[in-house]
């Protein structure tokens, strides 16, 4: 087999081209003002490429900042877990995360970004929020959505359980993510993070690019790991970026194009997501927080 | 504190830990104490601050869960935390620890080490091996002792400990409990595995041959080259052009930092280090004279009660050394480095060693007297820089600049 791809490696190198694996590519350097050159931005659409990013500029998926000072229900339970013995986290981040679903259950995806009236996203439930630049289509997503979460919740209970970034919640789905979060916490705790090439081996990234050089990047895959490590207090998480919005290029956007959001509002998810203002469908949550110094 | 004459720059090397821990040989070790116990208190401070899951590790714990104290003769204190807040402590280290005055000395997938006063804590990065192993670089614990931590009180502040440490510590100390029977069956096991890995054993073997060869006669030394060639190690004649192309030092030599004060002195400031280029260098006449007037020569008057070349005061009290090689060249029975003592605890009315006093005492060798001598103690060479036997190469160049006759030297090549 080596024989044969050192031949088929050989003839493209007469050709003029190279062949290299893709995790051997050099990582995404973000210090670079323009965060990623043209050329190798469109390469993203072939293969997506590892970089180390701030988690300073880390946003969750829909909603939240991955900040372990802010109010990311997920961060903020196991920040507070690590002060306490390991057979003591379980009961904490339970206790936190039924407070979060209780006081943040938007009544439809709409409400979620606080979209304007008109917007279709009312007709849909939270757990079905699609980003503008999403290639999917709603229904496609939505089942998407449908067989992740019953995947997660171990096919016992289906998306009426539950969605984790939002309430409301059962209790059962309510003892899957503690169980799935004061896991994950103690084995990343005790293993460090060790990602891999393979599948699900990566904490997905989505670059959002405003005018000026401004950059935040979310989390769209493998956000409890992405929590977990703000947790520990990390400034920096190794991520696979898999795609590059640009703001200035919203009418290109797949949801836009196919008339699900009007561009005002598409660039109103981006601006919500990219300042981490979610104020309105948080505010029971941060008074919480604010009251409740845990 | 005490005043030090050497401050080593960025990350220690493995002589520094040496020196360090000479240095408080000599200088008291209960003078540590008081340094100890703040570095720690302040470290715990910060890491406890910041969130991390912190405990008492190895003999620090050992002495103040045991004895309520610092055990005095432990040349660091240790810390450690799980691997996955690794990160953190590192950029708690650049955010907190540095403004402290704490110096990050050493770093590896194992532990991190912090100074600060010349006194340093090591933070070891525990892992999980299996469900029930934990530990960090090669030493493994069972992980139930670190599911759950406690408390102990000391100085005044809590500080995190294992659960059930005074289990843990038999295991880890038996020496300390009077378990002979643990003690016994470590020895025991520690002996197996050096009977049952012979690659260990040739390795270590190889490692010491070319000192072994340094003590053999000349004409062994010709016999068995064939056959330690096999092994990277040649013994051969050098040739004044190989002498002339020979670096005094390799460059990433731990000796530049240590004994740069009697190096830079000869190389100016390192920037000459092969052989012909020191020769052109001092070849001046204004150049020497300026090496005279700055020289000056090492206090060695007491007699050092730990090894005199790991001593800071031996190495940095003056910077005479290599340039009275070359400024003597070959004198008959100048004392080796080890035997300084010896010659400082019987010198009467005896002038200090290595001083003009010293070498103008000692009667000049001939040529044949050289050619034997350096028959008898080849230098060592790895790529092309000297390793063993600097102040011959020294006093050759001495010869050389007064133009006097090359006298080859016989060499052992390490080619590593």
């Amino acid at each position: 087999m080596n024989n044969i791809l050192i031949k088929i490696r050989l003839a493209f190198n007469k050709l003029g081209f190279d062949i290299k694996r893709i995790y051997n590519l050099k990582e995404i350097d973000c210090d670079k003002n323009n965060f990623l050159p043209e050329r190798e931005r469109v390469s993203l659409e072939v293969y997506s490429r590892i970089a180390c990013l701030p988690i300073s500029k880390g946003r969750s998926l829909p909603i939240h900042n991955l900040t372990n000072d802010g109010y990311h229900p997920f961060i903020y339970a196991s920040t507070r877990a690590l002060k306490l013995r390991s057979e003591e986290r379980y009961g904490l981040i339970k206790k936190i995360l039924k407070e979060y679903y209780d006081l943040v259950s938007p009544k439809s995806a709409g409400h979620l970004f606080d979209s304007p009236k008109e917007s279709k996203l009312y007709d849909y439930p939270t757990w079905a929020v699609i980003m503008p630049w999403q290639v999917e289509n709603i229904d496609f997503w939505m089942n998407h959505v449908r067989e992740t979460v019953k995947l997660e919740n171990q096919i016992k209970y289906d998306i009426n359980s539950g969605w984790a970034w939002t309430g409301p919640s059962d209790q059962n789905k309510l003892s899957i993510e503690t169980k799935r979060l004061s896991v994950l916490l103690d084995s990343i705790l005790i293993n460090g993070y060790k990602r891999h090439n393979g599948k699900d081996g990566d904490i997905n990234a989505t670059i959002l690019y405003k005018d000026n050089n401004e950059w935040v990047w979310q989390a769209s895959a493998a956000q409890h790991r992405a929590c977990v490590l703000s947790a520990l207090g990390r400034d920096s998480i190794q991520v696979r970026v898999t795609k590059y919005v640009k703001r200035n290029e919203v009418a290109s956007w797949p949801q836009v194009i196919n008339g699900f959001f009007s561009v005002d509002e598409a660039l109103n998810i981006f601006d919500k997501i990219f300042d981490g203002d979610f104020d309105e469908v948080c505010k029971k949550w941060h008074e919480y927080i604010k009251k409740n110094k845990l | 504190m005490i005043e030090r004459k050497y401050i080593a720059r960025g990350e220690w090397d493995y002589y520094d830990f040496l020196i360090n821990k000479y240095f408080w040989i000599k200088h008291g070790l209960d003078n540590a104490i008081g340094i100890r116990k703040k570095n720690l208190i302040d470290i715990v401070a910060i890491l406890e601050e910041n969130n991390v899951i912190y405990w008492l590790q190895g003999k620090t714990l050992l002495g103040v869960f045991k004895n309520g104290c610092l055990i005095e003769d432990d040349h660091d204190d240790d810390l450690s935390i799980w691997i996955g807040q690794k990160e953190l402590v590192i950029s708690i280290f650049q955010t907190h620890l540095s403004s402290i005055g704490f110096k990050k000395i050493r770093e590896n997938e194992h532990m991190i080490s912090f100074e600060r006063d010349f006194r340093y804590i090591d933070i070891c990065f525990f892992r999980s091996y299996s469900s029930k192993i934990v530990g960090y670089g090669d030493k493994r614990f069972p992980a139930k002792y670190f599911n759950s931590l406690d408390t102990i009180k000391f100085e005044g502040i809590s500080f995190n400990i294992p659960s059930n440490t005074s289990d843990l510590l038999k295991k880890m100390y038996p020496e300390y409990f009077g378990e002979i029977k643990i003690r016994i069956f470590k020895i025991l096991s520690k002996f197996y595995t050096v009977l049952f890995s012979p690659q260990k054993i040739l390795k270590k073997v190889l490692s010491k041959l070319s000192s072994i060869m340094i003590r053999f006669p000349s004409f062994i030394n010709i016999l068995i080259s064939p056959i330690t060639q096999l092994f990277g190690i040649k013994y051969q004649e050098l040739s004044l052009e190989d002498f002339l192309n020979l670096k005094v030092e390799p460059t990433d030599s731990f000796n530049w930092k240590w004994r740069a004060r009697h190096l830079n002195i000869v190389t100016n400031d390192r920037e000459f280090i092969i052989v012909k280029d020191i020769l052109t260098y001092l070849s001046s006449k204004s150049v020497i004279n300026s090496i005279e007037n700055s020289i000056e020569e090492s206090e060695l008057i007491i007699p050092f009660n730990i090894p005199s070349n790991l001593d800071m005061d031996f190495w940095w009290s003056g910077n005479n050394y290599f340039w009275y090689c070359i400024k003597y060249k070959f004198r008959k029975g100048v004392i080796p480095y080890a035997d300084v003592n010896k010659y400082l605890i019987n010198k009467t009315n005896k002038p200090i060693p290595y001083s003009s006093d010293y070498y103008d005492s000692l009667e000049k060798m001939n040529e044949e007297m050289i050619k034997s001598f350096l028959s008898k103690f080849p230098i060592e060479i790895t790529d092309n820089a000297v390793i063993g036997g600097k102040h011959r190469v020294f006093a050759m160049i001495g010869r050389l600049l007064d133009e006097e006759k090359y006298i080859p030297f016989k060499v052992i090549k390490i080619n590593n």
